[in-house]
């Protein structure tokens, strides 16, 4: 349906050893940690509206590295929710990336487990799209484990510097610019989402996981709607594409 | 909310989110291929994935669900469509789209 982009390879044209690839998660991740910024800023600056301590959001973006979970949170601090509540809510939205976890095993059995522990902090959305295009544009790719924990140290180099200044200095923004800012999360999963659009049955996975994940967010408790989404979305999009050629993997 | 409690708070949504994330070493340590069926299943995953993320800030942008032409967040996703469609480059459609909602909010 709609062409792909120039393939966004970290190849280098010099000849020699290839990269480490803890460098070329911590490199290829730059771009993700300034698309975090706005999102970074937003979640700094909700956390001071309602009341969050600077350290306490700070520590939440450095130990938690969850977007979804991190707004939920502080929305149902915000209502006065309980503790208990929050955790589970936490669980739910992200309960996605268990399923990460499935869809990268493959390419992490050469890894010690020393690595996976690291690189399971790793595990979030803007991480995992890396990793995953790497792994398409990179056939030959070892190490994934060293790529997603240099990916991490790199976001968060710019995530928790955002949610700083988005407690101390959120409210000083225009109304226009923290509109469009927090179009940012989404554009940086649109960049990642446009080149897979590739025939029919992708346009039905997306069009599952997009009523499903709303009418669960009407419907369902906070964070169960993407979960739905996603799992609904998936086993669509993987039933038809396994009817139509079930041998090959 | 006490300061204690918060940090227990925090500690605690970070713990059951790092127990989730380690699924990566249960599935990588995992000896037999997945069957076909849900190997397919798992390819489309980061496509449903990434659409949930999209979906919930641009069609329900103050939590309800709002799909009328007054919603600019729509016209900012188009932009961002065809940028990605363009270019891989991750900057340059955050930028469009940042940028398209941000001029037609001062705009309208």
């Amino acid at each position: 349906l709609l062409a792909t982009g120039p393939p966004q390879t970290s190849r280098s044209p010099v000849v020699g050893p290839p990269e480490n690839p803890f460098w070329a998660g911590g490199r290829e991740s730059l771009p993700l940690g300034v698309a975090l910024i706005p999102g970074g800023f937003a979640f700094g600056f909700s956390a001071g509206a309602v009341g969050l301590p600077w350290w306490a959001a700070t520590l939440m973006s450095l130990l938690v590295y969850s977007s979804a979970a991190q707004f939920l949170g502080i929305a149902l601090l915000a209502s006065g929710a309980s503790s208990l509540a929050i955790v589970i809510t936490t669980i739910v939205a992200n309960l996605k990336y268990a399923l990460f976890g499935a869809v990268l095993a493959p390419q992490l059995r050469d890894a010690p487990t020393r690595g996976l522990l690291l690189a399971s902090q790793g595990l979030a959305d803007g991480n995992f799209a890396l990793a995953q295009q790497r792994i398409a544009n990179n056939p030959g790719h070892t190490r994934t484990d060293r790529y997603l924990f240099g990916g991490y140290l790199t976001a968060v180099i710019f995530w928790v510097p955002s949610t700083l200044a988005g407690v101390l200095v959120g409210d000083g923004l225009p109304g226009a610019l923290q509109y469009g800012l927090a179009m940012g999360a989404p554009a940086l999963f649109i960049a990642f989402l446009t080149p897979l659009m590739r025939d029919l049955t992708a346009a039905l996975v997306v069009t599952t996981v997009a009523v499903v994940t709303l009418a669960g967010n009407e419907l369902l408790p906070a964070g169960a709607g993407a979960i739905l989404g996603i799992l609904g979305g998936a086993t669509l999009g993987g039933v038809i594409r396994w009817k139509r050629d079930p041998s090959s993997s | 909310v006490e300061a204690r409690s918060l940090l227990v708070l925090i500690v605690a949504m970070a713990g059951v989110t790092y127990a989730i994330r380690l699924s990566l070493v249960l599935f990588a340590r995992r000896r037999r291929p997945f069957p076909r069926l849900v190997e397919r299943i798992l390819t489309e995953v980061p496509l449903a994935a990434y659409t949930s993320i999209v979906v919930s800030t641009v069609l329900s942008p103050g939590g309800d669900i709002d799909l009328h032409p007054s919603n600019l967040y729509l016209y900012a996703t188009a932009a961002a469509v065809a940028v990605a469609a363009w270019t891989a480059n991750i900057i340059a459609v955050v930028t469009a789209a940042v940028g398209v909602a941000t001029a037609l909010y001062l705009l309208t």
